[in-house]
């Protein structure tokens, strides 16, 4: 529709039409590029290495914060040291179906790599007990296994991108921020003004306006010591939806977790000491303490039981334990205890001691 | 990413779309498709509370739209053409960027080697790198009838100095320690002798026989979870870095002691794992493989990683500290009960008192500083070390963080909120101090760092964070 004469100004109507008109044009144009964005974001979902019945319902926020987990992914495995993805080192065991003589005996073994080797991913998440995740250097997750969800009930599109400290319990922030070896936001951790401190190291909700925290570059090298110690353990309380509070509630409590694990270093072609190491991020594997579904423990030809009281004093113990220490010479012993603390605020506190003696 | 209050859907939530069904209204908007609830299409509820939920509702639509704008900014720092780009390019151009990175990445990706589609974030070269880098483990397969290593993963060589071929089709009974054979027999053995079957119970504490369980114990799915002592073989390792023995011995970190002239090396592992049905329905195999002739064997899929004894396991602390509340000239007005853990007096014992009357003459001058200093602060954290006079007249080293409580409509000060957490004495003394130009800083036994979080070179203490 063409403008005719009169002049714009003097015909209010005319304006008015060619105001919708406007808005008209506006509104389809803005209605063409949602659909078209829309279309581009399913086909960014459909690319996401999971199951279509999952892709088909994320939400876009959720789509691109997965999509940027795992292009992030693939750096991490590529230019960490070492790099992931290489070709298996020598050459590969026979395991030729023709093998004569002495080596026939592989033949069931070739069997065996054919099937297992193609889906030894899920062989290694099923034999575990345990989940597995690795989180970049800022504390987000770049990867968590589906397991996660058999000890924490939380699912792996959910924590894949978000940050570990929306997960982590408030009392616990700081140590984990530690040994990834950064410092904290205000916002974040027990000692926020007005925050968790006031009832104690009980409070379970998580800030939600914390901004992201600040990874602690090359600056600070006292994070990663002189003789280079890359390893972690320590034990964190992360949320669960599995654990009960209160008898008939079923809401989001704690697990204690037991995190072993690695930093996980940049790659770099020179080994000139002066540069300090840049740390990528770590990777973990994590336990829940104790086992979800486990009441009891089975006790198997080398194990006795002890029992201690709260001084870890050992006031029972089986008269078994002869049969493997023995103290004319010096035993060796690395002790971890599975103790069970409950203290006034029904806060259960796991300590987990595995007792492993040897005799030299 | 931070969730915006109020929102109800958890991110990957499944949210009514209702995409051909919106009214005109929402056109104005460029929404990005909004899945939330549209409180104007309910006639029943006043202009007030429409005029709110409007209000609230834009308050949600901006942080959701700012949330996008910057994963939208975070894609395309991913995405190596939109880089390249010299100006950033629109939503769109990224999101197609991003589709045909994707596709340029996954062409090569998750189709096993028999043709199944197995869509995963990681391969399972990444997932056997991962776990070999986190944990040290390998991943093996062990007939239960005999013993036979079925299966076993190259990353056997970095952790044990075995080769593959060394593993394959050995027995495991041969693997481990000697004394460790009867533990790998009941581990995978399908009879109980009434004699071995004992369970812990947990919540009792009491120790019986194994009742019902047995059945279950050789089914698949079972699980399975023991500790042995493996032998060490001499497979050099390339590359060199992740020689995880040279690493263990040069830290004496095996926990099982050098190994004596001719004897083999061991090291502890830690194996879990499941019982699977073996061999798998048509495939036939030589009789040595099962013993039992009938297919009925089962064997065991296990991960086996090392034990490493790591130095920050050597002291396990629980810290534990109390909370406290004083007024400003710092008497006792509130502490919760865990001061008996921690100091030893019960919270009547301490209400009423003032803590620098429990605090070390010594000290005191420091603490009536940062008193005053807290008070200034309105509301900020402030760290202070200091010695306290325990129940049984000890000095126990205390750090306590403290910041004060304003009442928001008056801006008066409520009250001084404390927490006070024991310090381990001994991890004081190896304290170093040093002064760096913006506060002092210290580096604790476990190479963890403390330091302050503001300045005051003038209180001349000890600021811990």
């Amino acid at each position: 529709m063409a403008p005719t004469k009169p002049s714009i100004q003097q015909d209010p109507s005319r304006r008015e039409r060619l105001q919708a008109l406007r808005k008209e044009k506006s509104r389809d144009a803005a209605r063409s590029r949602r659909g078209k964005e829309n279309f581009e974001f399913y086909e960014l979902a459909k690319m996401l290495p999971l199951p279509g019945a999952i892709t088909s319902q994320l939400d876009k926020a959720s789509i691109i914060r997965l999509t940027i987990s795992y292009l992030k992914m693939r750096d991490f495995a590529n230019q960490g040291d070492p790099p992931w993805n290489l070709r298996i080192e020598g050459p590969p065991p026979n395991t030729s179906v023709k093998a004569i003589g002495s080596q026939r005996r592989r033949s069931p073994s070739a069997v065996a790599t054919e099937i297992f080797e193609p889906h030894l991913g899920s062989h290694i998440l099923q034999s575990l007990d345990g989940f597995v995740f690795a989180l970049n250097k800022e504390g987000r997750f770049l990867y968590i296994s589906e397991t996660v969800s058999i000890y924490l009930g939380l699912s792996q599109v959910e924590l894949t991108g978000s940050s570990v400290f929306d997960y982590v319990h408030p009392g616990d922030q700081v140590e984990m921020a530690e040994q990834l070896g950064m410092k904290l936001p205000p916002g974040r951790g027990l000692l926020s003004q007005g925050g968790g401190a006031e009832d104690g190291a009980s409070s379970a909700s998580s800030s939600s306006h914390s901004e992201t925290p600040e990874p602690v570059e090359s600056n600070s090298p006292g994070h990663l010591s002189p003789d280079n110690s890359l390893e972690r353990s320590f034990f964190i309380r992360m949320k669960s939806t599995l654990t009960k509070r209160g008898v008939h509630i079923k809401s989001s409590g704690y697990k204690v977790i037991h995190i072993t694990g690695r930093l996980r270093i940049r790659m770099v072609l020179t080994h000139n000491r002066s540069v300090p190491n840049q740390v990528m991020g770590m990777v973990v594997v994590a336990h829940a303490l104790p086992p979800p579904t486990i009441n009891e423990v089975r006790i198997d030809c080398q194990m006795f039981v002890t029992r201690v009281n709260m001084d870890l004093n050992i006031v029972y113990c089986e008269n078994r334990y002869l049969a493997f220490l023995s103290f004319q010479k010096e035993p060796q012993v690395e002790s971890y205890a599975l103790i069970c603390l409950q203290n006034q605020n029904d806060c259960v506190i796991y300590i987990y001691i595995l007792t492993i003696c040897s005799v030299l | 990413m931070a969730t915006p209050a109020g929102s109800h859907a958890g991110p990957g939530a499944v949210v009514p779309k209702g995409n051909n069904k919106r009214p005109a209204s929402s056109d104005y908007e460029d929404d990005d498709g909004s899945k939330l609830f549209r409180c104007d299409d309910d006639p029943s509820l006043s202009n007030d509370k429409e005029r709110f939920a409007r209000e609230n509702h834009s308050e949600i639509e901006r942080r959701r739209r700012n949330k996008m704008t910057a994963y939208i900014t975070e894609l395309s720092e991913m995405v190596p053409t939109c880089n390249a780009l010299a100006r950033k390019p629109d939503k769109l151009t990224i999101l197609r960027m991003a589709v045909s990175h994707m596709k340029s990445l996954k062409g090569s990706g998750n189709t096993g080697t028999d043709g199944t589609y197995k869509p995963s974030f990681l391969t399972d070269q990444e997932l056997k790198d991962l776990i070999l880098e986190a944990a040290d483990g390998f991943l093996f397969v062990v007939s239960c009838e005999s013993g036979r290593v079925v299966y076993v993963s190259d990353s056997i060589t970095p952790v044990l100095n075995q080769a593959q071929s060394e593993w394959l089709g050995s027995s495991l009974y041969d693997q481990l320690h000697p004394e460790d054979m009867d533990k790998l027999r009941e581990q995978l053995s399908s009879t109980e002798n009434s004699s071995s079957g004992r369970m812990l119970d947990l919540k009792t504490g009491t120790v019986k026989k194994e009742g019902t369980q047995s059945s279950a114990r050789m089914s698949v799915g079972a699980r399975r979870s023991f500790i042995c002592r493996m032998r060490c073989g001499g497979c050099s390792v390339e590359p060199v870095s992740r020689n995880r023995l040279g690493f263990l011995k040069s830290r004496n970190r095996s926990g099982l002691g050098p190994a004596k002239d001719g004897e083999p090396q061991y090291v502890v592992v830690h194996c879990t794992g499941y019982i699977r049905s073996w061999p798998p329905a048509g495939v036939s195999l030589s009789e040595e493989e099962c013993d039992s002739g009938q297919g009925n064997c089962y064997c065991l899929v296990a991960i086996g990683r090392l034990q490493v004894e790591r130095e920050s396991v050597c002291v396990i602390s629980v810290p534990v500290e109390f909370i406290s509340r004083h007024n400003c000239q710092g008497t006792f007005t509130f502490v919760d009960h865990r001061c008996m853990a921690t100091v030893g007096y019960q919270p009547q014992e301490l209400l009423g008192k003032n803590f620098l009357e429990l605090a070390h003459p010594e000290d005191q001058g420091l603490l009536r500083d940062s008193l005053q200093q807290v008070v200034k602060l309105r509301g900020q954290v402030l760290s202070v070390m200091f010695r306290f006079r325990a129940k049984n007249r000890e000095w126990i080293w205390m750090r306590t963080s403290s910041f004060t409580f304003q009442n928001p409509y008056s801006e008066e000060i409520e009250y001084i909120i404390c927490t006070n957490a024991n310090v381990n004495s001994s991890v004081f003394k190896q304290v170093e101090l040093g002064q760096t130009g913006t506060g002092v800083s210290g580096t604790n036994l476990d190479q963890s760092i403390w330091h302050t979080d503001e300045s005051h070179p003038e209180l001349g203490g000890y600021n811990g964070y």
